[in-house]
């Protein structure tokens, strides 16, 4: 019976608004916080920290370099199972369709460790005493003269397996589909469409010249202790173009955008977390206060303390169960709806879903609850049969020190749950302080608009009085929409302009195609090619060299720690030379000089780095040295899809050294033909169709943004349940006020406007005041991060406020009851509700 | 089962005093009171005039400002909590102005409920012949909103007379009802109390009703005076 009262407790409970806000923030919580560990989690997995079976090895060498013979040697001597592969961007075609992939020359054994997945499957695990029969070599690699490709190679290309492809001078046949493999490399060269070959057949094809951008990569695998001497070993022998990567052990040296992105959902969790806690811990103590009375009578039939907790515990855990499991099943879901949307993005195979971060969102969302809960609910052991005698609703005398625990609690849960104090720290205060602060402007904007209207509306004396007694709850309420619609608006509109400006700015007739790796003895021809078609360009000399010093002096005294993180200090840079400023290219300072040994560099290179007219910069390209004086500054439009350099030297300096070329150019739409014509002239220059690259990224913009904005729409959600639950702290008082103002003469139209007009009045602030704040947080960004021109959004101050008032009155409308005026007399007649 | 004393409830100069912001406002300085088991005793006085807080101090729900209260022999305040909480759920029933019934459990349900909170393996008839008694054996599965006030109120009776309380408190338990109501309810109380032999301590502002108690008592500016008129 104890437990059927505590059922029946439940289920009444339960269908109460602030039973239902509870189960609603627990269950909106639990999915966006599953949602967005998972997805953080597998995110991190997958491209940051490396796993042997993602690397295809337990130790990597990478270099930007063929191997010296000293490495070779090195190698050799580390008695580890080693293997070699080369990897480089470079066109395929098939037909008049091209494509840039990243393919990779592979020797057996291949991977050393993980394994590659391939439709139809290859028969590896069949006995090899059978493969050495047949003259084909074992199917774990591609049999020679023929290619595995992925899937998206074969779309694009629209061909099938079987089919042949052309890669350079060589024809392949696609002998398998690529479904998974690691190894995939590093950097951008992993997002590419994957083809994996043969090395033995890779001289043919001719693609590899000097300057072309190849990554030698050596996989090591053995015995871990072995593996770790090598490691030790070779780690102080590293060249500034190698790299040494062990499985796990490796931590991301660099930021990158997928950490930004891990980064963005780490933010999204906080405030998701903040958000439900908030909601947790208020409707909680609306429940509680409701609870006084049951409270008291039941301990004045005999209910001891202990069974109190107990019935407090199980509903509490009732709760977690009713609300956590569907949750983290939806945020489930919702992980891999966004898994698969970014799938193409993400290396394959995805690391598997670990239980223990499955369980860590619901397991949170109970702890909080069980903290919050037991700190509003246990004091109610406190209240006395005497309040039922005096019929009194005094609140059970809480204890301060509890007031003050809970938020710690939670907080210390958050930060264990973030991975960071500080973070936590600095988010939420931060958060804290703009919601503050966007509540006191909208509390101030309800009361400039109500006294607007003091002449207009009969209500204005009541509206008045509603509004002086609400005040902190507006604030409340105030400060948390506001944050979330301008979180939501800037996303929306960062993504829209981004978009929109990145198309819009282009002039007409912006380059489409890029074209590099053009050896030095095509250079004529393709020159002459290019003329014939009536197309204009211009081919640059490309050399790649790395900055050795600064007025004699070397880069480690020459530049602060600052200036040495920067990309043109650290790796190798397009070095070119001319006779002058390319046209598309402007002087800022100085003059373009053809003395012997001057040179030119980029604005932004001249600023980060300090670097004036007259300074002397010293360069190294393989082991020639050679210096340069800076005579000229020019400013440079990197996004103008023109071949652009950091630093162009005048004639004389390194046109002796072995140089490719690259060129960009238009080709209209009549003739498209045309770069496929070229590479069937020249096939071994990569060719690069630069709105196929813009439909990708946009692709990536796109993908990134639709699931950042179903997180953020999660987070609404849990911002609006928040709403609803503040509306529920004083029901109570607003019904009894309802009530008073009946028997007085008000009629239920009167009451109901009166209503009404607030929720009009707090959506109308909330929405003018997230214009403003996103406004203004949308031009700093776009003046700092995206380099966009910032813009006035019209559209945003037309409907952002209009929505805000809908979703605010639709809200409130629906948690509001309408009394009527004999409810109203025993509402107050009784005056114990 | 008290044979220590044949005393129900020993009340000894009993003062209380409230301060407030508004000063100290002083109820009662020096009231005794004694009540033997199984009688039933009526407090009359006017609204404000401490009835409700004198109950409290006798129940041992309230610490007096001075004075001392036995019940059965036994001072509450000096027990601990726990103690004092177990000796009343064990001794000591209640009935309210407003019936405090749960309204998710059934008539027959909320009479079993103090049983079931002690663990009682026979709550199920004990609860349906004291919803007899009460009259009520045909509402046994309605719920209180199906009820009326007057029916409501012999739930609560039915429910505080279930756990056989050596001592009852009644404040103003006709208080929400009219007045035939009021007096079907007060029989009934007596009824049953004759039955089970309680202590009845009723409060109440109706003299009609005190009446038929075995001792009556006026609180009056902070005096008790035996009697019904002054
Ligand atoms: N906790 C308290 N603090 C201050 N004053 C109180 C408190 N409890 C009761 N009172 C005051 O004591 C007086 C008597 O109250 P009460 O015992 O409820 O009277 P009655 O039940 O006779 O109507 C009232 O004036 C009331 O305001
Ligand atoms: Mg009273």
């Amino acid at each position: 019976m104890m437990t059927k009262l505590a059922l029946r407790q439940l289920k009444t409970q339960w269908r109460r608004p602030d039973g239902r806000a509870l189960l609603m923030s627990i269950f909106l919580m639990t999915c966006l916080i599953t949602l967005l560990n998972l997805t953080g989690e597998r995110l991190q997995k997958s491209l940051v920290t490396r796993s042997a079976e993602m690397m295809g090895a337990d130790l990597v060498l990478n270099s930007g370099r063929p191997l010296s013979p000293e490495w070779t040697a090195r190698i050799k001597q580390s008695g580890l199972t080693t293997t070699q592969v080369t990897q480089f961007s470079s066109m395929v075609e098939a037909g008049d369709e091209l494509l840039l992939t990243s393919i990779r020359a592979v020797d057996e054994p291949y991977p050393l460790q993980g394994k590659i997945v391939t439709s139809p499957a290859q028969n590896r695990e069949t006995s090899p005493s059978q493969n050495k029969k047949t003259t084909e070599p074992s199917a774990a690699l591609p049999s020679a003269g023929t290619v595995w490709a992925e899937a998206t190679v074969l779309e694009r290309l629209k061909i099938k397996r079987g089919d042949s492809l052309q890669i350079g001078y060589s024809t392949f046949t696609i002998e398998r589909i690529l479904i998974s493999s690691p190894d995939r490399g590093t950097g951008f060269r992993s997002f590419n469409p994957q083809i994996i070959m043969r090395s033995q057949d890779l001289a043919a094809t001719r693609v590899l010249a000097p300057g072309s951008r190849v990554q030698y990569r050596v996989l090591f695998s053995g015995p871990t202790k072995q593996v770790t001497e090598t490691e030790q070993a070779f780690r102080p022998l590293l060249k500034s173009w190698q790299r040494l990567y062990a499985a796990k052990s490796d931590q991301p040296t660099s930021r990158n955008a997928m950490d930004n992105a891990a980064q963005y959902l780490k933010l999204s969790a906080l405030f998701a977390l903040l958000l439900g806690s908030f909601s947790i811990y208020l409707s909680l103590r609306r429940f509680s206060a409701d609870q006084h009375r049951r409270t008291a009578l039941l301990m004045s039939l005999g209910l001891s303390r202990k069974q109190l907790f107990q019935l407090f515990s199980a509903q509490l855990l009732a709760g977690w169960l009713l609300a956590a499991i569907p949750g983290t099943l939806l945020g489930l879901g919702l992980h891999h709806v966004v898994m698969w949307k970014l799938g193409t993005l993400l290396p394959q195979p995805l690391p598997p879903v670990g239980t223990l971060s499955l369980l860590s969102s619901p397991l949170l969302a109970g702890a909080i609850l069980m903290i919050a809960g037991l700190a509003t609910l246990l004091p109610l052991g406190n209240t006395s049969v005497l309040s039922l005698i005096r019929n009194d609703t005094n609140q059970a005398k809480s204890d301060k020190r509890l007031y003050w625990l809970t938020p710690l609690l939670v907080f210390l849960l958050i930060a264990l749950f973030v991975d960071s104090i500080t973070l936590a720290l600095l988010l939420s205060i931060s958060l804290l302080l703009c919601g503050w602060v966007a509540g006191l402007c909208v509390q101030f904007l309800i009361h400039t608009l109500n006294q607007s209207l003091k002449t207009k509306i009969r209500l204005f004396p009541l509206l008045t009085l509603r509004i002086r007694q609400q005040r902190q709850w507006h604030r409340l309420q105030g400060g948390v929409l506001t944050l979330l619609l301008t979180l939501m608006t800037v996303l929306f509109f960062a993504r829209q302009d981004m978009l929109a400006q990145w198309q819009g700015q282009l002039p007409a007739d912006t380059p489409n195609q890029f074209v590099i790796n053009i050896q030095p003895w095509e250079k004529q021809s393709v020159t002459q090619w290019l003329a014939d078609k009536g197309i204009p360009s211009t081919l640059y000399p490309m050399i790649r060299g790395r900055i050795e010093s600064l007025n004699g002096q070397a880069i480690a005294t020459a530049f602060t720690p600052e200036q040495r993180q920067h990309n043109a200090l650290n790796r190798e840079l397009n070095l070119t030379w001319g006779d002058q400023i390319p046209t598309h290219n402007t002087l800022i300072e100085g003059q373009w000089s053809n003395e012997d040994r001057a040179i030119s560099i980029e604005k932004s290179m001249a600023e980060e780095l300090s670097l004036t007219l007259g300074d002397e910069l010293g360069f190294r390209v393989g082991s020639d040295l050679f210096s340069g004086k800076i005579t000229s500054i020019r400013g440079v439009e990197w996004a103008s899809f023109r071949p652009n350099f950091y630093v162009i030297f005048s004639p004389g300096v390194i046109d002796q050294l072995p140089a490719t070329y690259i060129t960009s150019f238009k080709i209209n739409t009549q003739q498209k033909g045309a770069s496929a014509e070229l590479l069937q002239a020249f096939p071994t220059l990569t060719l690069i169709d630069i709105e196929q690259v813009l439909l990708q990224a946009q692709d990536l913009i796109n993908k990134l943004s639709d699931s950042a904005s179903l997180i953020l729409l999660l987070t609404l959600l849990s911002g609006l349940v928040l709403v609803i639950t503040t509306l529920q702290q004083d029901l109570a008082q607003r019904r009894f006020e309802v009530a008073l103002l009946r028997t007085l003469g008000a009629s239920a139209n009167q009451t109901r406007s009166l209503d009404l007009l607030e929720y009009l009045l707090m959506g109308l602030s909330c929405g003018v005041m997230a214009c403003v704040m996103s406004e203004s947080l949308l031009f700093i960004i776009y003046k700092s991060l995206l380099k966009l021109d910032p813009q006035f959004h019209l559209l945003l101050w037309i409907t952002l406020p209009l929505l805000a008032t809908l979703l605010f009155t639709l809200t409130g409308l629906l948690t509001r009851k309408a009394l009527t005026l004999p409810a109203s007399y025993r509402l107050l007649k009784s005056s114990n509700s | 089962m008290f044979d220590q004393t044949s005393f129900a409830i020993e009340a000894h100069h009993l003062a209380k005093t409230f301060s407030t912001q508004a000063g100290i406002i002083r109820l009662f300085n020096d009231l005794s009171l004694t009540i033997r088991q199984g009688e039933s005793v009526a407090i009359i006085g006017q609204s404000g005039a401490g009835k409700s807080t004198l109950l409290s101090l006798l129940a041992g729900l309230d610490t007096p400002s001075s004075g001392s209260v036995k019940l059965s022999g036994i001072d509450l305040n000096q027990l601990n909590d726990t103690a004092r909480a177990a000796w009343r759920a064990a001794h000591l029933s209640f009935i309210f102005q407003s019936f405090h019934l749960l309204p998710e459990l059934t008539a027959l349900e909320n009479v079993r409920l103090p049983l079931d909170i002690r663990g009682d393996k026979q709550a199920e008839q004990l609860a349906a012949r004291l919803l007899e008694q009460v009259g009520l054996a045909s509402r046994q599965t309605h719920y209180p909103a199906q009820l009326s006030g007057g029916e409501q109120q012999r739930v609560a009776i039915a429910r505080a007379f279930v756990t056989q309380p050596a001592i009852l408190f009644a404040d103003e338990p006709t208080g929400n009802l009219d007045a035939d109501t009021g007096e079907n309810i007060i029989t009934q109380l007596f009824e049953l109390n004759a039955q089970q032999t309680t202590t009845l301590v009723l409060i109440t502002h109706d003299s009609a009703l005190a009446a038929r108690c075995d001792r009556q008592f006026r609180l009056e500016q902070g005096i008790l005076n035996e009697g019904l008129l002054s």
